[in-house]
């Protein structure tokens, strides 16, 4: 069983990536199940995910980087069992920072063969978000396998190319490809990096 | 209410103490009457938000994480709603087929630089004054 977590602040298009995900995987043949998780005790994008026809698993009332460690293995474990996997796909909270839940699924889930970091970065909001919030938003860069720039049909040449080398000086190795998921522009090239 | 957060905010060690997050997540249930329109629902989403970002910038909202839900109405679909700015026009999806009476809203709403304590008051008070509709928040 294989892990994907999709990361990145909120509002930067991980349900919509998720599911573009998704597709690809069972188009392959694969097996999947999605664990949602949202801070708030009522969630949204779980019911949504639903409705494609996806297994999902919700957590709510906090976050699997943090409070919710415990729950993020339970569930992780109970998905194992339940539906036996090829890939869970887990979008953790927009505030998670994923490297605090990769040692937890290292050490408690020994049914995990690989896990895979795909972080998304809201293009258009990029400079804001590193005025606000930059230890969160630069440490959802660091343990990133791949790097997706999203909604860069909202941006112009520009601020796109401002972003990216931005982007690129704080991912480390990871590649950072520019993609917008509303309209397809990149997707098939992330798909391909990312399964 | 049902989505005060009460987590205790262990994953704000990322984030800087001056961009605190608040949040609140919550359903309703709501009685359009007279029946609503699916133009006249989509035009309660709006006037909703535009209440909601009034709302939010009056408190000092410094950056919105996202503000996004659902409007349900039983058999009839439902109309979702997204944005991550203020005094914007949501992104909707989906719709509510013919004129709703009865529906579930859900609210989730996370922002920076507003208190936590004030959130409820500011999303409830801003749906009912866009809306007028009868709503009961669930605890």
């Amino acid at each position: 069983m294989n892990i994907l977590c999709i990361a990145g602040f909120l509002g930067s298009g991980k349900t919509t990536v998720l599911l573009e995900v998704a597709h690809a995987m069972t188009e392959e043949g694969w097996r999947l199940a999605v664990i949602e998780n949202e801070i708030g005790e009522v969630g949204i994008d779980g019911g949504y995910v639903r409705e494609q026809g996806l297994p999902v698993r919700e957590l709510f009332g906090g976050c699997i980087c943090c409070t919710l460690q415990s729950g993020l293995v339970e569930t992780i474990l109970a998905v194992e069992s339940e539906h036996d996997p090829d890939w869970v796909i887990v979008e953790p909270t927009g505030l998670a920072a994923p490297g605090d839940l990769l040692g937890v699924v290292v050490d408690h889930c020994p049914g995990v063969d690989t896990i895979r970091v795909l972080t998304l970065v809201d293009a258009p909001r990029w400079p804001m978000l590193l005025e606000i919030v930059e230890p969160l938003v630069t440490a959802q860069l660091e343990t990133a396998d791949v790097v997706a720039v999203n909604k860069i049909d909202e941006v112009d040449e520009e601020a796109l190319a401002a972003v990216l080398s931005s982007v690129r000086s704080l991912a480390g190795k990871a590649p950072v490809l520019p993609v917008s998921a509303g309209t397809g522009a990149g997707m098939k090239r992330l798909l391909t990096a990312v399964i | 209410m049902a989505g005060h957060d009460g987590h205790g905010h262990e994953h704000l060690r990322h984030v800087p103490a001056n961009a605190t997050p608040a949040v609140f997540a919550a359903q309703a249930d709501v009685v359009f009457e007279p029946p609503a329109r699916p133009d006249q629902l989509e035009l309660a989403i709006t006037h909703f938000f535009a209440a909601l970002s009034g709302g939010l910038t009056d408190a000092g909202c410094s950056l919105v994480g996202h503000i996004k839900g659902t409007l349900a109405a039983r058999g009839h679909g439902d109309l979702a709603f997204h944005a991550t700015a203020l005094a914007v026009r949501p992104a909707l999806t989906g719709g509510i087929a013919g004129e709703a009476v009865e529906a579930v809203l859900t609210v989730n709403v996370i922002v920076f630089g507003v208190e936590e304590q004030a959130l409820p008051f500011i999303v409830t008070t801003a749906w009912s004054r866009a809306t007028g509709a009868e709503t009961v928040w669930r605890r």
